[in-house]
């Protein structure tokens, strides 16, 4: 087997996020769980764009949904230990929502750019209606959807009696993102996998070759809303707010730019990639938050320019290529499919 | 699982379109067309560009839906059957243009295509079977896009011969060969139909067409022109003034 960097970067990440809390102070512990719960948003859109070829804006809703139906479920709810079962509705909730959302674009053969236009409107839709929810009317429960200024005090999430803040969120999320990460891995080296490469590859062969290409694609895109869910979820335990501003433009664009100048086709670039813009959007915050989109912008546009594949893919396949003529056998990557070499 | 299930209708014929049409707004691509394909038939296609060949695959595959008309297949009307379930009934498809995944190696393109059908102890064994039919095993960890246009299309038809099917439309195999190339392909078309696969074809070259077909159809204008063996459609005169030349 060979060693590839990308391997090896991913070990090496994994333990020094799980050592890092040991070496800070508890205020960049909790900076760091909130760039890791905006980590899946960009893993949910890997997975569907990157593998499956669905170009999406729409990951800020199933974010928005997963965030607003934690904080209703959980404050309609007087029981604090009430927090995991409205984590795991929740994420449902974004994964139906985008599962029937996809069953109706792919069975409809709506593809290509019109799911971009199609989704990128549905989540400026829910963030105008959200917006003009601060009448006393508009509540579910006993819960205000407070227009612009969104839900505060949402319950953060206690596993029996052990509230998850501090280090305990962070390890939290970091268990869930070695799982998820883990299961995306395994996925897209599974049969399923190879199917949903080939519909990004070529949607109509693959159909013609027997595969219930529509079927395929709703499934993906449910998966790529639940985990979309998931983040909005950490997002709201974290912040114990969430407000119409998830559904923005600013939110439905940034997973888009950073998954595809990392690399979309590569889940560990995605994550590196979205770890290094949020820390960067923090130092920067203090002279202007805006000047970190700036910044990305321009960095996507270069991306495009000259390594189409992503940033961190490209530094990858460098080092690939430095490591392996180090070694004296130049070997090219072949295919994506990880398949192994037949003798 | 095949949970539609269409109506039966008892015929020889393993591929029957009865009545056929598609009409794009005013563009009468086919019109009422009659085409049986019998089993262990090597059938080609003829006709000038534009008569319909292609559409009624696409037809047959579930690519466009006819306007009007019904399709056979096993004497089962799969007119409003999907594309995925008809391959699943036994017919396959190799398109005019090569429809291989280019970025991915042969291997992984035939495991794309066999992957469905085979389990994963027998895969391997099976694509190899297939590769070496094709000629093509030692470019098997080739990335597609590096293969000659005649290996694509021996590719191809290997992706489709990956699930096992009992009728193979083949869209202009030889299209864009040399001779010894295009000699190999007929070669292998006869060698998929000796062991039992019904092959319909669509070609332009007459001399590739003599040496395989046992039974022509010609299109023209999208409706059947003329029917028959090699020789009884060369001898037709009609054909011969709308087709084949004057010489």
């Amino acid at each position: 087997m060979t060693l590839k960097t990308e391997n090896v970067v991913a070990v090496l990440l994994f333990i020094g996020l799980f050592i890092y809390p040991l070496f800070v102070n508890p205020y960049q512990v909790m900076n760091l769980s909130y760039f890791l719960s905006m980590v899946f948003l960009s893993l949910s859109l890997a997975l569907i764009w990157g593998y499956c070829g669905i170009f999406s804006f729409g990951q800020a809703v199933f974010f928005g949904v997963g965030g607003y139906f934690y904080a209703i479920f959980t404050m309609n709810s007087q029981l604090s230990t009430i927090t995991p079962i409205g984590f795991i509705l929740g994420i449902l909730a974004g994964g139906v929502v985008a599962w029937i959302l996809g069953y109706f674009m792919f069975y409809g053969g709506v593809n290509d750019v019109f799911v971009g236009l199609i989704t990128l409107c549905l989540t400026l839709v829910l963030e105008t209606f959200m917006g003009q929810t601060a009448g006393s009317e508009w509540k579910i429960g006993q819960v205000g959807l407070g227009g612009f200024n969104g839900i505060n005090g949402i319950p953060t999430l206690q596993i029996g009696s052990l509230s998850l803040t501090g280090n305990n969120f962070y390890y939290f999320v970091l268990m869930i993102l070695l799982i998820v990460f883990g299961l995306l891995k395994f996925l897209t080296h599974s049969k399923f996998g190879s199917s949903v490469i080939a519909i990004r590859e070529n949607r109509d062969r693959t159909r013609l070759l027997g595969y219930n290409v529509p079927k395929i694609q709703s499934f993906v895109f449910a998966i790529g809303g639940a985990l979309a869910s998931l983040s909005g979820i950490l997002y709201a335990s974290w912040g114990s707010y969430i407000t119409p501003s998830v559904f923005g433009l600013t939110s439905a664009t940034i997973p888009v730019i950073l998954v595809a100048a990392g690399g979309r086709k590569n889940f560990t670039a995605s994550v590196i990639f979205t770890l290094l813009y949020y820390w960067f959007s923090q130092a920067l915050s203090a002279s202007g938050n805006q000047f970190a989109l700036i910044i990305l912008g321009l960095t996507l546009i270069l991306a495009i320019l000259f390594v189409p594949d992503g940033i961190v893919v490209a530094l990858f396949n460098w080092c690939d290529h430095l490591f392996s003529r180090n070694k004296g056998k130049v070997k090219l990557e072949k295919g994506n499919l990880h398949e192994e070499k037949i003798s | 699982m095949k949970k539609k299930l269409v109506e039966k209708d008892h015929s020889s014929a393993l591929l029957e379109l009865r009545d056929v049409g598609k009409y794009f707004g005013g563009l009468k691509a086919v019109d009422h067309v009659n085409i049986s394909v019998n089993e262990g038939d090597l059938h080609c296609l003829i006709g000038p560009n534009g008569a319909g060949k292609s559409t009624i695959f696409k037809m047959v595959m579930g690519v466009y839906k006819p306007t009007m008309g019904s399709i056979y297949f096993k004497n089962k009307n799969i007119t409003n059957l999907k594309s995925w379930d008809r391959v699943r009934q036994g017919v396959s498809i190799k398109m005019q243009i090569p429809g291989v995944f280019g970025e991915l190696t042969v291997y992984e393109n035939m495991k794309i295509a066999a992957q469905r059908y085979y389990r994963h102890s027998e895969l391997k064994n099976k694509i190899l079977e297939i590769c070496d039919l094709l000629g093509i095993t030692h470019l098997r960890d080739e990335i597609v896009n590096n293969l000659s246009h005649g290996q694509q299309q021996w590719l191809e038809i290997g992706m489709s011969l990956a699930s096992d099917p009992e009728l193979l439309l083949l869209d202009e195999p030889a299209a864009g060969m040399g001779p010894e190339e295009t000699n190999f392909t007929a070669e292998l078309i006869r060698k998929l139909n000796q062991k039992g696969i019904t092959i319909l074809f669509i070609d332009h070259d007459m001399d590739f067409v003599k040496k395989i077909a046992r039974k022509v159809t010609v299109l023209h204008f999208g409706k059947t022109f003329a029917e028959g063996s090699v020789e009884e459609i060369e001898s037709n005169q009609d054909v011969v003034d709308i087709y084949l030349g004057k010489s």
